[in-house]
């Protein structure tokens, strides 16, 4: 029984979690100009961060490792020093994008200038994390994040044609700004694959103190969790596409995406797209301050939990709190919301190899995962992901500059 | 006699440390030659390494050409790019003003939704203008329709929040320079290369 309710909590939590600001965004930029013809990109993201969060959390089930502290304990900390700056650099863009995302939620609601929230938003996202146990935060976010769940009930009223979704399924190449799908299907990946997350699950496994035995718990919600979240972001681009597409609206600011639940739900739409995004971006924003501050805290060797008193663990604590301000210091200076999140996504694509190289070596080590190493089916997943990631590495920043519009 | 202190070396023994001195000289220029050699292969590593160097930058700079290429700018190819975003910018404002008349949004975000699109419009009047590759003619067509949606936006704004009368009108001229536009993409698009 308590193994079912940990399952349905962690299914709960990875479709809260799945979905955040860059997956939306890119998502409805997505459906917006290539109508369901970047529905694989979706599909592909949601199988690679499936078997990356799958063997992460299986990884520190049984080692009961984290994946940064593996890392560092298999390759030596001079290679972890340059994941962690690399990854850092490039995360701490992500949380700025997150921020903007809540605060142009509550800006969109209230009629004041997202950067006016930025600051209020870090000190509620600080207090928190200061004052909540690890469930609080990762359970209270994934249980309101269902709120996101409007998204696939508003594709299934807009009566979108399912034929044509499922042939988007199978890649096919616009006959019109061919640059820009491939740079929005960079985005789309980089959304989905994203580093943080696995890391973030792997640490979740360790702070839930999972032990051998919760291998199988652990699949179940990689699988189904990820699934979910997967059908969510479809959902989301469904919704572009029969909105947004044939009105000829390109997504070019955020503003325009609260438009994206009107024809479905009427009046409602534009707050549960709203309290979508809020509850969607918090959460994640959280995610990713709480990764950030694990990965410097288990690289150094500091205390780190979220189920401790912040004074057992000073320098955890106070980690996070500099990463929200500099987070939050992101959008005071007013940077644009959503080109930060374009650029931090096809940014988060292009560091993917350094992430995910080791992490082949760690899933095949017996040092590590005993008799759970990978099979030839995990091994031939994560290399086609190291081959995807090297490709999103090379083409990302060409396509930024040409095909970023 | 000599200025060398007695210190006590049979002539065996000077002979051995005369033969070892010998040795280590040996050995000192064994290790110069080696040193020497590893050198010159240290210096066609770097050569090797320059040229590969060379090459990275030579296949950056052919990716980067061969993107610069594919996203050279046709000149129809930008009309039709152009048309396009103003048409986007058009239909937000017609979406807008629709949810609003339909109480869908709250005024406030009505209010601002409209003046960042009319802000988003001044820029892109600006991008046209300056715009090396746009052929004049199509310029000032495009210049024109940026500025009417302008003042357009303008108007519905002033709807929102003091004259609601006006707002059907507004929206009936937004849904003209649409389709206008919309033409004009579809023209341009179909001269493109």
């Amino acid at each position: 029984m308590k193994k079912a309710i940990e399952i349905a909590l962690g299914i709960v939590t990875s479709v809260g979690g799945f979905l955040e600001i860059g997956s939306i965004t890119t998502a409805a930029q997505a459906g917006a100009l290539f109508q369901f013809r970047l529905v694989w990109a979706i599909i592909l993201g949601g199988v690679c961060i499936t078997f990356l969060v799958e063997q992460s959390g299986r990884l520190s089930a049984v080692s009961g490792h984290t994946v940064p502290d593996a890392i560092r304990e298999r390759f030596g900390f001079n290679y972890f020093l340059f994941l962690l700056v690399v990854l850092a650099a490039v995360t701490l863009l992500v949380l700025g994008a997150e921020i903007g995302g809540v605060c142009v939620a509550l800006e969109m609601a209230t009629g004041v200038s997202f950067q006016w929230w930025a600051i209020p938003v870090a000190f509620m996202m600080w207090l928190i994390i200061w004052k909540g146990t690890f469930s609080v935060i990762e359970d209270g976010t994934a249980i309101l994040g269902l709120v996101t769940l409007c998204f696939i009930v508003g594709a299934i009223v807009m009566h979108p044609p399912w034929k044509q979704v499922a042939v988007g399924a199978l890649p096919t190449l616009p006959a019109h700004d061919r640059l820009r799908y491939w740079f929005i299907a960079v985005s789309i990946l980089g959304a989905s694959v994203s580093p943080y997350l696995m890391f973030f699950y792997s640490s979740g496994a360790i702070e839930d103190d999972w032990k051998e035995d919760y291998i199988n718990v652990n699949r179940v919600i990689a699988v189904s969790g990820m699934s979910f979240g997967t059908c969510i972001s479809v959902a989301v681009l469904v919704l572009a596409a029969m909105v947004f597409l044939p009105r000829g609206i390109q997504v070019e600011h955020y503003s325009q995406l609260a438009l994206i639940l009107r024809d479905a739900f009427g009046r409602w739409g534009f707050w549960l797209f709203i309290s979508s995004l809020f509850v969607a971006c918090l959460g994640a924003a959280m995610e990713i301050t709480l990764q950030l501050s694990y990965m410097v805290a288990q690289g150094f060797g500091w205390n780190w939990s979220k189920n401790q008193r912040p004074k057992d663990e000073a320098r955890f604590s106070l980690t996070y709190t500099v990463f929200i301000i500099l987070g939050a210091l992101l959008v005071v200076v007013g940077i644009d919301p959503l080109k930060l999140t374009i650029f931090s996504m096809a940014l988060t694509a292009a560091t993917l190899p350094v992430a995910i190289v080791p992490f082949l070596f760690l899933m095949n080590d017996e040092e590590y995962v005993e008799e759970h190493t990978n099979g030839w089916i995990g091994n031939v997943a994560v290399i086609a992901i190291i081959t995807l990631a090297f490709v999103l590495a090379v083409v990302t920043i060409p396509l930024e500059i040409f095909g970023g519009g | 006699m000599t200025a060398m202190p007695n210190l006590g070396v049979t002539d065996a023994d000077a002979r051995d440390v005369a033969s070892y001195l010998d040795t280590l000289k040996r050995r000192r220029r064994h290790f110069e030659t080696a040193a020497k050699t590893l050198n010159m292969r240290a210096t066609d590593h770097n050569s090797t390494r320059d040229v590969r160097r060379r090459a990275r930058v030579v296949c950056v700079l052919a990716t980067l050409s061969l993107f610069a290429a594919c996203a050279q700018a046709d000149p129809q190819k930008e009309i039709r790019q152009e048309a396009q975003t103003l048409a986007s910018w058009a239909a937000t404002l017609h979406l807008v003003g629709d949810s609003w008349r339909e109480g869908s949004v709250p005024g406030r975000y009505a209010e601002k939704t409209i003046s960042e699109v009319r802000e988003a419009l001044r820029e892109e009047g600006h991008t046209i203008n300056e715009s090396s590759t746009l052929p004049a003619n199509a310029r000032a067509v495009l210049s024109e329709h940026a500025q009417r949606l302008e003042t357009l936006a303008s108007g519905m704004r002033e709807s929102v929040t003091s004259n609601p009368a006006s707002m059907p009108q507004e929206i009936e001229m937004l849904s003209q320079e649409e389709q206008s536009l919309k033409d004009l993409a579809q023209k341009a698009g179909a001269q493109a290369r």
